[in-house]
């Protein structure tokens, strides 16, 4: 794969600076699944590294790969190629077994607090089950209420189970659980997605809350730009299994470089009528094509509003065109 | 609200209930509210809020036995709905008031394809012949933008993706030319680029044809781009309703305050921490309520508000707030 190989890539990159090496580095990430339709290359090539207390905001459309590179990361699923480097370890493709010791180190949350909690457990059984499972701890009473008081929750509540819970409450069990063994890392997979609003600004403050307090590093996946923006001190866009643009935050909402992105930050509603009035929206014609296609040149050529003719031929490769902003597009070479 | 030749749909002092083993649940109470030809209503708020509730009573669509409108008026074109037996409604619904879900594949059947589906409605609701019945879903398929519509048609739900599948759907509510478009929270299972190609086509449809559409959703930014008056809904309740423009720009019950608040957005400078509302809305089968149901979370709460429920009163023509704190003592959030 031809796309996949950078000149210089945004993982090596970042570590040969002065800053503190990075907590979580991934390299040349591959996770194709064969299928009777074709193979899916769920992701496809892709580097990333996060720093130590920083948030890296992960986002693209359903379909791009994104739950995949951190289900990979926590090794739900194996990748094909490629090496993912924890606090300077290689833990691709270890078994549950050879995970588990990682689990105080690396955690994750997902996004339906509905599915992701056992509804016969009760809430302190859910809480502790990491103490039991890791230390042998069968009487984590004083943690679990030191835990639920963390998230926000009321520990009288303990012997509780999830469905007497609200969504908001059951994503801070999940929380609780996931801050159980002290991780320094944890993937946050649509955290806040299926909360109403009132509730979702309530957890983003408190996942605000608990990386200051306690120091944490989040790789945070979401398909809301608003969202990650508000989360997140770098931002990739991923596109068909491949991240389309790199940058730090503030420079990526304001000077969108690749056109997918552009085009996703136009196409987010605003509230308030008076720009929605207005505003021009980018149109992008058609939907993500099937990931068993095979796509020659740029991915997102089909959609593109810019396209040109090299971008039939060539993938564009995930470049620096300016101080620590990357895209993979061709404009920015046509252009100069 | 006064109705006049514009109003398709009006509904007055609608109260709708389930009567459940553990008691009666007041879902929604006191929704009055009417819809315009060529007009776009919001209908926004939180989960278990009665937007979708008070839509159902609207199409007579209430889970059975245990639901039922306990109280209130639900007519189209004039012609009262409550009470109406299975039979008419089912002609009012399709011919008069269509409606499209979140999700479509919850209301396509599996098993037959797409033709099977659209066909079957124009047999039954307009009574054409099956070749005239094909060559209009055709039609209209091709007008929601389904290219090759003629062969796509023959195709199953599954082969269509979930944008598709909207389209699809919105062209088996068109099938009958409705006066009434219902659409609940028609893009929130969709992609953002998405989401944009298919409200832009609501949009088109409505100028096309002067329908009404009702249109609930979560979404703030959603409304703001697409609605001319919205309705906020609070624990089953109206709490606030007036012209897009006018609720955006002064909000004026401290619910809306606060939920325009709390959203994240792309066109403001970052705050460290976002505003939220602390607590959780009300369960409805605690009620009934004597107070504001809004006043336990409710910054700007006062000794009047436990005294019995507001009532939803008009500030200015075509605004409408349920709130005791009187406007000029409403603080703005800063």
């Amino acid at each position: 794969m031809s796309g996949s190989t950078y000149e210089s890539s945004p993982a090596s990159e970042t570590t040969t600076s002065t800053e503190s090496a990075a907590i979580l580095r991934i390299e040349g990430l591959k996770v194709h699944f064969p299928t009777p339709r074709g193979t899916v290359k769920a992701v496809d090539g892709i580097d990333l590294s996060i720093q130590k207390g920083e948030t890296l905001g992960l986002v693209g459309e359903s379909g791009c790969g994104k739950s995949t590179v951190a289900r990979t990361v926590v090794g739900l699923v194996h990748p094909t190629a490629g090496r993912i480097v924890l606090e300077g370890r290689e833990i691709q493709g270890l078994s549950a077994r050879e995970m588990r010791p990682l689990r105080e180190e690396l955690q994750m949350v997902f996004q339906d607090p509905y599915a992701s909690l056992n509804p016969r457990m009760t809430v302190a059984s859910i809480i502790g089950e990491p103490f039991l499972i890791h230390r042998g701890q069968r009487d984590a009473d004083l943690q679990i209420c030191e835990l639920m008081s963390l998230v926000g929750l009321d520990p009288s509540m303990r012997r509780r189970y999830p469905h007497e819970f609200s969504g908001g409450q059951r994503q801070r069990i999940g929380l609780a659980r996931a801050l159980a063994l002290d991780p320094d890392v944890i993937l946050l997979d649509e955290p806040v997605s299926a909360l109403d609003v009132s509730v979702q600004a309530q957890v983003m403050n408190l996942l605000d809350d608990l990386k200051k307090r306690l120091g944490l590093t989040y790789l945070f996946i979401a398909h809301n730009l608003a969202v990650v923006r508000h989360m997140s001190d770098r931002v990739a866009v991923m596109y068909l299994g491949r991240i389309v643009e790199l940058a730090d935050r503030d420079e990526i909402y304001a000077n969108p470089m690749h056109p997918y992105t552009e085009a996703l930050l136009s196409a987010v509603p605003v509230p308030d009528p008076v720009i929605e009035a207005t505003r021009e929206r980018i149109r992008l014609e058609g939907e993500i094509p099937s990931p068993t296609e095979t796509i020659v040149g740029c991915p997102f050529r089909a959609r593109c509003p810019k396209a040109f003719d090299r971008c039939a031929t060539d993938v564009p490769a995930l470049k620096e065109h300016k101080q620590a902003h990357w895209s993979a597009c061709h404009l920015p070479e046509e252009a100069s | 609200m006064s109705s006049t030749a514009d109003t398709l749909l009006q509904v007055d002092g609608l109260r709708t209930q389930f009567v459940l083993d553990e008691g009666t649940v007041t879902a929604v109470d006191g929704v009055t509210f009417d819809v315009k030809k060529g007009e776009i209503v919001g209908i926004v708020g939180e989960s278990g809020c009665g937007k979708s509730v008070t839509n159902l009573s609207v199409l007579g669509l209430l889970p059975k036995p245990q639901g039922r409108i306990a109280n209130g008026s639900v007519k189209f074109e004039g012609r009262e709905l409550v009470g109406l037996s299975e039979n008419e409604l089912r002609k009012v619904r399709g011919n008069n008031i269509a409606m499209i879900f979140q999700d479509p594949m919850t209301s396509l059947n599996p098993y037959l394809t797409v033709e099977e589906q659209l066909v079957e409605v124009v047999e039954l609701h307009l009574g054409m012949s099956r070749k005239d019945a094909v060559a209009h879903a055709v039609k209209l398929l091709h007008r929601v933008g389904i290219s090759d519509a003629a062969n796509r048609i023959k195709s199953y739900p599954h082969e269509f993706s979930g944008g598709m599948r909207q389209r699809v759907m919105i062209a088996m509510a068109l099938l009958c030319d409705p006066e009434v478009l219902i659409a609940d929270e028609p893009t929130t299972a969709l992609d953002v680029t998405i989401q944009a190609q298919i409200l832009e086509l609501l949009k088109e449809l409505r100028d096309e044809r002067g329908m009404g559409i009702i249109l609930i959703t979560h979404d703030l930014g959603v409304v703001a781009g697409m609605c001319d008056r919205v309705i906020v809904m609070y624990a089953g309740r109206i709490v606030e309703q007036a012209p897009t423009h006018e609720l955006y720009a002064s909000p004026q019950h401290p619910y809306t305050q606060a939920l325009l608040k709390s959203v994240p957005r792309l066109d403001e400078a970052m705050h460290e921490h976002l505003f939220s509302i602390e607590g959780l809305p009300p369960r409805l089968d605690k009620g009934p309520f004597t107070g504001c149901t809004f006043a336990p979370r409710c910054p700007q709460v006062r000794d009047a508000c436990h005294q019995g429920e507001p009532a939803l009163e008009e500030t200015s023509p075509g605004r409408h707030r349920r709130c005791v704190v009187p406007l000029g003592e409403l603080e703005t959030l800063a």
